[in-house]
């Protein structure tokens, strides 16, 4: 088990290379230049090519991210923001709480409305408990999450006047963007669980478990439970990792500082140390979550704890 | 009389859904005494499974529902129970074994924890934590797996235990009776008669009654006392396990179930399948469901068939034993005989001795998979030869590398040493354009007919697809006539054309399969199990198919199976694979009659026989499970399960040796016999 | 994010509006000390001289640093701030600025000589400021309150470059060394300076109490970066806001709400369209004339800002921007016209002009639509290509497109024009007047003798030569000139109504 985690964490030095190279490779060869973006329309050519060429932007492409990767991690400096010109790892550990709050709280309130539901649909397919749920699931999963942020801000900030619309600060910041984050989420978990449980549920063990004599609510709880949460338990990790890097809408909307919105507009300023930090900073992290939903997995399953103990 | 533990009378299930409704189980009866087996046989589809799932009430929630009728358990009307006192009667009264053991086990819970859950759901004595611990060890003693391996998960046992695990979880309780739906087939031959066998000695042993579902006659010979045999819903036939096997009159379904069974132990040319399919049971026809496909059919049958008295024991439901029909007057002769009774075997004339070169031949053919740091000897030094229009037979257990061999011949797979030579030259050298060529006049028939066509493409399109794609006629249209042609030679009715393989059953897939397949009019077609996921009527149909094709076009065969009837019944010669290597390799009548290894002869004793002289016998069951051939160790593979082994078996690799009349045996144990 | 979601939000945002003004949410307060204010994109540095100059960022600077004048945004004249008056010699070339004895910095420095010559010097080694500080020869401490600025000539648009750079506190700057700009210093001599600064969170102002005009009234400004116009919005219904720049397409709406007050004003900004002569058939004066012709400004400012813009007679908006002409040519929207210079062309069954390049999102894509629309009524096609902000920047520079659409604030004076016509200012803007075809060297000469030119009439007559002349190029066409909706709640009172707000003027009631 020790093995194949320390396996995985060495795996990641790959991914990560990979990853920044191709996040490199394609800031490098989109049309844009940081020196254009920071000084704007009214610069001349030469003060352009002048603030490029301070910003190590004038070398050639593989110098260039083989010095960042080497000042990145043998001298543990990721670089200084073009625009803000602020420590770019800073910056980031600024920003990752916000985004890892916020992702966590979302995930939690998709797992908390979500998985029950889901179980309860399933056990009680085709009563209302079923319809019902599910098809509010729906309609909540084809809104884009901008969307119902919006409705949210109208109702508790501007009539009810509850929760602030904007920035961060207190709990009550979090509130709207969690739930206009994890509501579609909580939908996804919703109907996954639901698919996952009624497939479980199906299964021959479940028969087995009956036959046994056993009750209703202890094939349930007992014998359908654990085996249904197996693959939502991956889904949940996968979106749970998506969400700290990929919620910039709902970041945007409620104006909170978090590591998508900064990565998104470090490429839109072409500022390369910050999308290069903040990228890498992402997969390792998205790897390691992963990495934990996979350890979880084994203790979940002893099927698959069998498989990274013998080190397949 | 005694008074039954079971009976259960005009049982109507049905399932319905908002699309149709199906009439799965239409008025049955039968009972069962204490102590005492019930065989109930069918194909899939006659509602056997369903009949159980009655018993336990475990129809499915929604769409299954008992429609009337009446199930009484030791007096008790099971239908009447509410849900709770059911799930009392569950696991402690009536215990069931499922199919398949492999999704049969929680896979998350620990097999202690499994069994242990029965016992404490119905802890009627108020055992304690401890004695609950003490009689999971006994159950696990009493099934043959050490109580120390309780905390274990399934996923740590093979498929043999798991099923006496799951054995023991409906044992736990103590049942008076328990029902067993098809448990072995899922099992390799040899450990299905290693699991029968416990199963039979435990009944014994513990007076439990038993319902035994299956599909195999063989199994119901060995060990049932009574036999119903049911037919689309209806129970066609039930009597004494002698009335069946051995009485005289018979339902014309039972007979042709009966015919359409390769025999192990005689030859026969054809075997005599019964014509057409089960009906649809969304839309069953009127009266007798049998009577579309019955060779007797009166114009009476329209209506429901009369359940006529053979004797105290034999019911059979069918219009020509009625009474008032002064049946036996017209009764055909053919009906009066004993279907499993031994007939002379005909005395075939030696099979001539061609001495023409080999269709295919293979040299040392080894073909190793690399896992991780070690080797997998799926196919290990294999020699064979086939002369043009025979059929070699390729026999053994699952994991001993028949389907890798007629992979690696076909070159589908990389060999790893050896050749493959046809008509004496070695494709394996050949390039692609030659091997291109060379593809056409080697096919492949695979065992599971819907996954291996394309579920977008018409009836007529996969026929014709290797056709088009090597352009073997100018025109389309050409093609397209020739594919026609081709199902009226495997017999698919010219209305299927335009079909999708969804559309279709499973034979008349398998009948694409073998259409497209001799499209290309091949010379060697590799059969791998083509029949195995059949039922046996619509089995003896596509055997029989086969070996008219075979005549008709002069094929040779590489045909690779698991059930040794079906193998006896279609070979010439046969090569039994243990692990990898091939153990015996003779005609196929010399080996069914004199089989000399010990594997060949624990494989032919281990098949179940619907023959009762065969039955009741005490069969010598191997030991120990089939283990897989990773960097096997010098010796004989099957040293660790053979009752003969000696020293040397362990120390040196056994060759194959002519015991005269070509009949190839490794093992030392006859070569020591020779010697003395 | 799909846009049309946001639009369609808009729309709806809109229409709850009228019904959400009825909620009195913010009426009964005690006497505050203290506004909320945002901002589109977060500030990035408190450096006021960081690199492009930036609308955004200017807003908040603007309470924080002076230079050592101001101009009004009112009316366009010049006002004194660190300096109290200034001569200019007898060559025009050097101004004498006396410092106010009572300006202090925020540390509680006061404002000397050395502390301009510091700063202007600063700036001058920058990227990004160069059309301001170009023309600064040298600038010499005369004493500690006397400083000489030194032009390379004489030069009229002087003040308009000193009220753009601001003057630091030398000490504060150098003490910070490379982390100035990064964290809060007291470096302005404005009414307010920074307690907080989070980049991306929020930053914080307090008053300065040693300010000469006197303490400002509003005692603290907190700031945050809203960059969702609707969500701004809404924040300043619910009353997280004091003053916003609200979208424009809801002025309709804001116009009538009673419960805030509003006020339509009009951005020193240019929204045009621009040619380029080097491609294909543009290089023909007939169909850049033809496409002068063809489009209607009032087709773009109905179209794409709903009728809220002012249409643009030149380049540079007269009554502002000093030295801009008021008597200017401009095409008059004539489709006939434009068939006929076309005919003239030899395209009289049309042409295939290439690409119109914008901005994907937001107004400019409007307008490029209706710029397509209004070239096909009179047979001109062209495709648009949408870019991405950054890429255009580099296109543009190296002009690397046919037809572009896009915009650019303006500075205040008509000099600021010749970073996009003067051949001297190389590749910094979309068209690169050189070679043969215009007699580039009249336009360099004559933006040489306006800026030397300090007589405001004779400047201005200059100008209006200039530009009579660049506009018939018709590689720069003026569509108009935005206007942007200001709200703020009621009870705060504006002595100004600028897009660029003086806190330091704003009192509660």
């Amino acid at each position: 088990m020790y093995r194949y985690v320390i396996k995985r964490i060495f795996m990641m030095i790959p991914i990560v290379i990979g990853v920044s190279f191709i996040i490199f490779s394609i800031l490098a060869f989109i049309p844009g230049d940081p020196g254009s973006i920071i000084l704007g329309p009214g610069a001349t050519q030469a003060e352009v090519n002048e603030l490029n060429h301070q910003l190590g932007y004038d070398q050639p492409f593989l110098q260039r991210y083989a010095n960042y990767m080497y000042k990145a991690f043998v001298s543990r400096d990721f670089g200084i923001s073009y625009a803000t010109r602020l420590p770019v790892f800073q910056q980031i550990m600024q920003r990752l709480p916000v985004s890892f709050l916020l992702a966590a709280s979302a995930m939690l309130l998709a797992i908390v409305v979500g998985v029950p539901i889901g179980m309860l649909s399933a056990v009680r397919q085709y009563t209302a408990l079923d319809y019902v749920p599910t098809a509010i699931a729906l309609f909540l999963a084809s809104l884009p999450a901008f969307l119902i942020g919006m409705v949210l801000m109208l109702f508790f900030s501007l009539w009810l006047n509850w929760f602030p619309s904007n920035g961060i600060g207190s709990w009550e910041h979090y509130v709207m963007p969690t739930i206009s984050l994890g509501l579609p989420y909580a939908s996804f978990q919703l109907r996954f669980t639901r698919s996952s449980m009624l497939e479980t549920i199906r299964q021959d063990y479940i028969r087995t478990a009956k036959a046994k004599g056993a009750p209703e609510s202890s094939v349930i709880w007992h014998h359908a439970m654990r085996n249904a949460l197996l693959p939502v338990v991956t889904v949940a990790g996968n979106n749970f990792g998506l969400l700290i890097g990929g919620a910039v809408a709902t970041e945007t909307l409620f104006g909170m500082p978090g590591l998508g919105t900064l990565i998104v507009n470090g490429i839109n300023t072409r500022d390369l140390p910050i999308v290069m930090a903040g990228i890498i900073v992402f997969t390792i992290l998205f790897s390691l979550i992963i990495l934990l939903v996979d350890v979880m997995y084994a203790f979940i399953d002893p099927r698959v704890k069998a498989r990274y103990t013998s080190g397949d | 009389m005694e008074k039954p533990i079971l009976s259960v009378n005009n049982l109507n299930v049905i399932y319905k859904t908002r699309k149709f409704t199906v009439n799965a189980v239409n008025d049955i009866s039968f009972s069962l005494n204490k102590k005492e087996t019930i065989g109930i046989v069918g194909e899939t589809g006659a509602g056997k499974t369903t009949t159980a799932l009655s018993i336990m009430r475990l129809l499915p929630e929604r769409t299954g529902r008992i429609t009337g009728g009446g199930i009484h358990f030791n007096g008790d009307n099971l239908l009447s129970l509410t849900e709770a006192q059911m799930q009392c009667v569950r696991g402690a009264n009536i215990a069931m074994i499922f199919q398949d053991p492999m999704t049969s086990l929680n896979p998350v819970l620990t097999v202690g924890e499994q069994i242990s859950e029965a016992l404490v759901l119905h802890n009627t004595g108020n055992r304690s934590p401890q004695q609950i611990e003490k009689r999971v060890d006994e159950v696990l003693t009493l099934v043959g797996i050490s109580p120390s391996r309780k905390k274990d998960y399934p996923h740590q046992f093979s498929g043999g235990m798991k099923q006496r695990i799951v054995i023991a979880i409906a044992l736990a309780c103590e049942p008076s009776m328990l029902i067993a739906d098809e448990p072995t087939t899922a099992l390799d031959v040899t450990i299905q008669a290693q699991v029968l066998q416990m199963i039979r000695d435990l009944r014994n042993r513990l007076s439990t009654s038993m319902i035994m579902i299956t599909h195999d006659l063989g199994i119901v010979a060995q060990t049932c006392d009574t036999v119903a045999v049911m037919y689309a819903g209806e129970l066609i036939e039930i009597g004494r396990i002698a009335d069946i096997f051995t009485g005289d009159l018979h339902h014309p379904y039972s007979l042709g179930l009966f015919g359409s069974i390769p025999k192990m132990r005689e030859k026969t040319e054809r075997l005599t399948p019964i014509p057409g399919l089960m009906p649809d049971p969304t839309c069953l026809p009127a009266g007798c469901h049998f009577s579309p496909r019955c060779p007797y059919r009166m114009d009476v049958c329209n209506t429901p068939a009369p359940t006529c008295k053979m004797n105290e024991t034999h019911q059979i439901r069918c219009h020509l034993f009625a009474k008032e029909s002064l049946v036996s007057m017209h009764l055909p002769e053919s009906l009066k005989t004993s279907p499993a009774l031994p007939k002379d075997r005909t005395q075939e004339s030696a099979i001539e001795e061609k001495h023409e070169a080999p269709l295919i031949q293979t040299l040392g053919l080894k073909k190793y998979f690399r896992i991780k740091n070690s080797y997998l000897h799926a196919v290990d030094d294999i020699n064979l030869s086939i002369s043009r229009g025979k059929t070699l037979g390729v026999v053994g257990e699952s994991g001993c590398g028949k389907s890798t061999l007629g992979r690696v011949i076909l070159r589908l797979l990389k060999a790893t040493a050896g050749e493959v030579r046809f008509n004496g030259e070695n494709i394996l050298g050949y390039g692609t354009q030659k091997m291109r060529e060379m593809r056409r006049k080697m096919q492949i028939i695979l065992q599971d007919p819907y996954s291996s066509l394309n579920p977008r493409m018409s009836v007529v399109e996969t026929i014709a697809e290797y056709m088009i794609v090597n352009k073997t006629f100018k025109t389309r249209q050409e093609i397209f006539n020739r594919a026609v042609k081709l199902m009226d030679t495997v017999g698919l009715a010219r209305r299927y054309v335009n079909s999708y393989p969804h559309e279709l059953d499973g034979g008349r897939r398998q009948r694409i399969g073998i259409a497209r397949a001799i499209s290309l009019d091949p010379e060697f077609i590799v059969c791998d199990e083509p029949v195995s996921a059949l039922d046996v009527s619509i089995q003896a149909q596509i055997l029989n198919l086969l070996m008219d094709i075979q005549k008709e076009h002069e094929l040779t065969y590489l045909f690779i199976t698991h059930d040794l009837s079906v193998v006896k019944h279609i070979s010439d010669e046969i090569l039994v694979m243990y692990l990898g290597q091939c153990v015996e390799h003779a005609a196929s009548d010399d080996l069914f009659d004199s089989p000399m290894h010990p594997y060949t002869k624990a494989l032919l004793s281990a098949v179940p026989e619907p023959d009762l002289s065969a039955s009741r016998r005490e069969i010598s069951v191997i030991r120990g499970e089939i283990t897989n051939p990773i960097d096997p160790p010098v010796g004989c593979r099957f040293a660790a399960r053979c009752d003969s082994c000696r020293d040397i078996c362990r120390s040196k690799d056994p060759q194959l040796v002519d015991y005269g009349n070509k009949h190839y045996v490794a093992c030392f144990m006859l070569q020591n016999y020779r010697v003395f | 994010m799909h846009k049309s979601v946001r639009t369609a939000f808009l729309v709806i945002v809109a229409v709850f509006f009228l019904s959400a003004s009825m909620i009195p949410a913010y009426s009964d307060q005690p006497k505050r000390d203290s506004v909320n204010l945002s901002t589109l994109a977060s500030l990035t540095s408190v450096d006021p001289h960081p690199g492009a100059e930036n609308v955004q960022d200017n807003i908040v600077y603007a309470q924080v640093y002076e230079g050592l004048v101001a101009q009004n945004q009112g009316t366009g004249e010049y006002e004194m701030r660190i300096a109290e008056s200034y001569s200019i010699s007898e060559d025009g070339k050097t101004y004498t600025f006396k410092l106010r004895p009572n300006a202090k910095f925020h540390n509680g420095e006061p404002v000397n000589a050395s502390d301009v010559v510091f700063s202007l010097k600063r700036v001058k080694g920058m990227p990004g400021r160069s059309i301001y500080t170009s023309d600064i020869d040298d600038v010499v401490v005369v004493d500690d309150k006397t400083v000489n600025i030194v032009m390379k000539g004489k030069n009229a648009a002087t003040l308009n470059s000193l009220s753009r750079l601001m003057i630091l506190s030398e000490k504060e700057v150098t003490s910070q060394g490379e982390s100035f700009g990064t964290k809060v210093a007291k470096a302005g001599t404005g009414p307010y300076f920074f307690t907080e600064f989070e980049h991306g969170v929020g930053w914080k102002m307090e008053a300065f109490s040693d300010y000469y005009r006197g303490p400002a009234s509003i005692k603290y400004i907190n700031w945050k970066p809203i960059s969702e116009a609707s969500a701004g919005l809404i924040a300043f219904e619910s009353g997280e806001l004091d003053w916003y720049i609200a979208p424009v397409a809801n002025w309709s709406q804001l116009e009538k709400n009673e419960s805030i007050n509003s006020e339509l004003v009009a951005a020193n900004h240019i929204s045009f369209i621009s040619v380029n002569y080097e491609r294909g058939a543009l290089n023909d004066d007939n169909v850049r004339k033809a496409i002068a012709y063809a489009i209607s400004k009032e087709h773009m400012v109905d179209g794409s800002l709903d009728g809220y813009a002012v249409i643009a007679k030149s380049m540079i908006r007269p009554g502002y921007n000093t030295g801009a002409p008021t008597d200017t040519f401009q095409y008059e929207y004539d489709p006939e016209k434009a068939k006929e210079y076309l005919a003239k062309s030899g395209y009289q069954n049309g042409v295939d002009i290439g690409t119109i390049t914008v901005v994907a999102g937001g107004y400019f894509e409007k307008m490029a639509q209706i710029l397509q629309a209004d070239l096909a009524a009179v047979g001109i096609k062209g495709t648009i290509r949408r870019m991405e902000n950054a890429a255009s920047l580099a296109a543009y520079r190296v002009q690397d497109y046919d037809i572009a659409v896009t915009g650019n604030p303006l500075t205040g004076d008509y000099n600021f024009y010749r970073a996009m016509v003067d051949s001297h200012m190389v590749g910094s803007f979309l068209v690169k007047f050189e070679g043969d075809k215009f007699d580039y060297k009249r336009f360099d000469r004559l933006f040489e003798e306006g800026v030397q030119e300090l007589d405001p009439v004779k400047r201005m007559a200059i100008y209006t030569e200039l530009d009579k002349a660049v506009m018939d190029t018709a590689c720069y066409l003026p569509m108009f000139h935005r206007t942007l909706p200001l709200i703020w709640v009621k009870g705060l009172s504006l002595t100004n109504y600028h897009t660029n707000p003086q806190v330091f003027e704003w009192k509660w009631e």
